[in-house]
């Protein structure tokens, strides 16, 4: 036994609120695979978050091996879903800014328990498993639905849980994708013997399970599986590589933790292309001071010699020696200068 | 992995954040690039403005002095300062002007009269620390160092930089030459500190001991305006009475003034009333139009700065409203980290490193803008302002350095403290929550 709920129970808002999950009590065992149905609403996907610690129980117990997760401490919580829980969500919940090899290797560099090489390894590992070999550096955007899902999947996985959550794993996506989607995750369960909960409105892949429960108005109550129900894989739409092995190639390319230093090449390369154009923006600012402050020296020395010129003119205009005064009439005068002064100057005294 | 290695994780995932969301990064960064460069420029300039504006109203001299008793003070259009005087007293005053509410700066002066190869010449001895009245007169970025040789010449003296006196056996330099005042006993003088004016009164001293004159270490016939009679009796009487007329027999210490400029906000009144009750001395006020005209300056130029403070704050809060939405904007995607095993304090540090990096790459690309926007002032407000007479000088290295750093410190940190409590609080969250909608509170 992997893990065992005891008395889980949601309650949102204050005094009568809402129950969304009312008093689950569900097993696991190791390697197991047990699945949830209900309608939409009805609580499953509640009961699965507080399962794998990312919300907290109003009441109840989650033990992992024995172990009640939610009286560990928060770190503790975050290393717990590191190391002992994969998680596939209903919505395509890879990291939009990271490649694919990024998004399945970062949980095992998030855990700190390994290399950057091991878990990029691991990473082109798994990405190979799943079938993705050609796209490990696509980013999210450039992948179908179908693939990014499969990323999830290896990202799940990377950290060898001991439990695998999935959500609507198979939800938005058309009939074929969603058939490879099932065949890969009972492949992978079946090499890896992790125990899986899998929630779902899709029967089809709910029969698939060891065990099926039924979620309805929060309660959880275990449901017959039909006779002759489960589907055997169809043999045509096995996925990649059985063996778990990355080729030569590969991991030339790659070269293991390298690529971890590709991470924010983006950010350096756009930055260092900031900081150029801007230096280069600067030196032509840095050009054009230089010229305008000559234009201005320039300006202000003509401008003071020209000063100096009028001052010297004036001051010799004073210093000059009166070399005659001729009269030119009643109390008029006709001066000449000898010096500085040619013209003559008259005046009335 | 290492904690070193988290560490770099954290920063490549910041990184790699921030180089795919272009947009983003380049409208945060560039109005954190706007804010730093403004700031810098505003600092440079205004920094550069207020020195050359505050050295302009230097130039109008003090706005009281404080003397002994007796003593005569010039008071001209553009110049408040002492004339030469035999009154002088202790030095100690200075610190009891000091306590005094609305005094900004005190500085003293002593004024005294000696002899060079026969000519009289006033000697005004000052502390380049604590001046504002003589050194604002020195040409543009030159501002000696003084040691205890070293001499300013006022704008009408005849010797020039560079030349040297041999006043009482010692030879002084001429460092640097005033600019024109137009006051006479500011013009025709040598200005020293007061060390080097204490080395010459030990020489003096050393003279008399050698000429079995005994000394007397009382102030003695200090300067008086010149008068070129009395001029030439003292050069046919120190003709015969040797190099002992070169400096009067004085003691070091007294000073004959003190020179008091006030706070913005204080009132003339009231200091005058206050150094008033102080016994002996005599208080004369410069041009109150001046006075009140620098400290309305000082007080505008503090509240500059506290309006641009006020904008800078605003930036803050501006970026903290600009990242509460990036982070909620990334909610789901925060949920998801956690639920892959992220630490909350790795999701703090993944939001703060990222705001970090925007505005730390703004706030450098921002010191270059605000050092254009420098440059430009410079080449068209400073040329206009040095053509009215009003100096414009850059900032000291040092300040320009402090600047430099403040702002790279401050861009980085109204990051950090911006993106904090988005940060804080989404570490607060449960991930469930955050995974299902984009929108929790």
């Amino acid at each position: 036994m992997i893990l065992r709920t005891s008395g889980l129970r949601k309650h949102y808002g204050a005094g009568a609120g809402y129950e969304a999950v009312s008093e689950a009590e569900l097993t696991l065992k190791q390697g197991e695979f047990v699945s949830i149905v209900g309608r939409s609403g009805s609580g499953k996907s509640t009961l699965l978050a507080m399962i794998g610690a990312l919300t907290k129980p109003s009441e109840g117990q989650v033990l992992l091996e024995g172990e009640d997760i939610w009286s560990l401490p928060e770190k503790a919580l975050a290393d717990l879903r590191c190391r002992h829980m994969g998680f596939i969500f209903q919505f395509f919940s890879l990291l939009a800014s990271l490649r694919a090899v990024d998004n399945v290797a970062l949980p095992a560099l998030l855990g700190r328990s390994t290399t950057a090489q091991d878990a990029y390894l691991r990473a082109q590992n798994l990405l190979l498993r799943v079938g993705l070999e050609d796209r490990m550096f696509a980013y999210p955007g450039e992948m179908s639905g179908g693939e990014q899902r499969r990323v999830v999947i290896a990202r799940a996985l990377i950290n060898k849980p001991r439990l695998l959550l999935a959500d609507e794993p198979t939800s938005d996506l058309d009939e074929d994708t969603e058939n490879d989607i099932i065949v890969l995750l009972e492949e992978l369960r079946r090499e890896a013997a992790f125990g899986m909960i899998v929630v779902t409105h899709n029967l089809e892949l709910a029969k698939r399970a060891d065990r099926m429960f039924e979620m309805k108005d929060g309660v959880l109550t275990a449901a017959d599986l039909p006779e002759g129900a489960f589907h055997p894989v169809r043999p045509e739409r096995r996925f990649g590589h059985t063996k778990l092995t990355v080729p030569a190639n590969i991991v030339r390319s790659v070269d293991g933790a390298r690529a971890v230093y590709r991470l924010g090449e983006n950010f350096w390369a756009a930055a260092g292309r900031a900081l150029v154009f801007g230096g280069l923006i600067f030196a032509l600012v840095l050009f054009g001071n230089y010229g305008l402050a000559r234009y201005q020296r320039h300006q202000v020395l003509m401008r003071k010699e020209r000063l100096d010129a009028l001052a010297e003119l004036a001051t010799s205009t004073l210093k000059g020696e009166i070399a005659s005064v001729v009269s030119l009439g009643e109390r008029h005068y006709k001066q000449r200068s000898i010096s500085k002064t040619p013209a003559a100057t008259s005046r009335s005294m | 992995m290492t904690r070193r290695g988290t560490l770099f994780l954290l920063l490549r995932l910041a990184a790699q954040n921030v180089g795919r969301r272009r947009l983003r990064t380049l409208f945060l960064g560039l109005s954190v690039t706007m804010a730093v460069g403004v700031g810098f420029a505003a600092f440079a300039t205004g920094w550069s403005l207020r020195d050359g504006i505050a050295t302009s109203f230097s130039r109008m001299g003090a706005d009281l002095v404080v003397v002994p008793v007796g003593t005569l003070v010039n008071i001209t259009s553009t110049l408040l300062t002492v004339q030469p005087t035999d009154q002088e007293f202790d030095a100690s005053l200075g610190e009891k002007l000091w306590t005094i509410p609305g005094i900004a700066q005190v500085a003293p002066q002593r004024i005294v009269r000696a002899e060079v190869e026969g000519r009289p010449i006033n000697l005004i001895a000052f502390d380049p620390a604590a001046d504002f009245t003589v050194q604002p007169w020195l040409p543009e970025g030159r501002r000696p160092i003084l040691t205890t040789q070293s001499l300013i010449a006022g704008e009408r003296v005849e010797n020039k930089p560079g030349a040297v006196l041999d006043i009482c056996g010692r030879s002084m330099v001429i460092e640097a030459r005033l600019g024109k005042t137009g006051v006479g006993p500011f013009d025709d003088s040598y200005f020293l500190s007061f060390p080097a004016l204490d080395a010459l009164i030990a020489s003096r001293q050393k003279i008399s001991i050698a000429a079995g004159i005994p000394i007397s270490a009382k102030p003695v016939a200090p300067a008086q305006a010149v008068d070129p009679l009395a001029v030439l009796a003292t050069h046919h009487h120190a003709g015969s009475a040797g190099p002992i007329n070169c400096l009067p027999d004085l003691a070091p210490g007294p000073v004959s003034a003190f020179l008091l400029q006030l706070s913005p906000a204080a009132s003339a009144g009231s200091v005058k009333f206050a150094v008033g009750q102080i016994p002996g001395l005599k208080i004369v006020a410069g041009n109150p139009v001046f006075t009140a005209s620098r400290q309305a300056l000082g007080s505008l130029f503090w509240g500059i700065a506290v309006f641009a403070g006020l904008l800078l704050l605003a930036l803050l809060f501006l970026v903290t409203l600009l990242f509460s939405a990036i982070v909620q904007e990334r909610y789901r995607e925060i949920g998801l980290l956690r639920a892959m095993g992220a630490r909350p304090g790795q999701i703090m540090s993944i939001i703060l490193i990222e705001a970090g990096l925007i505005t730390s790459l703004g706030g450098l690309l921002g010191l270059g803008f605000g050092l254009s926007l420098v440059l430009a002032f410079a080449r068209s407000l400073g040329l206009y302002f040095a053509s009215l007479g009003v100096p414009f000088a850059w900032p000291p290295d040092w300040a320009m350095w402090l600047a430099a750093v403040a702002a790279m410190v401050f861009a980085t940190c109204i990051g950090i403290i911006g993106a904090f409590i988005p940060a804080w609080r989404a570490r607060q969250l449960e991930p469930y929550l955050m995974i299902q909608t984009e929108n929790a509170r």
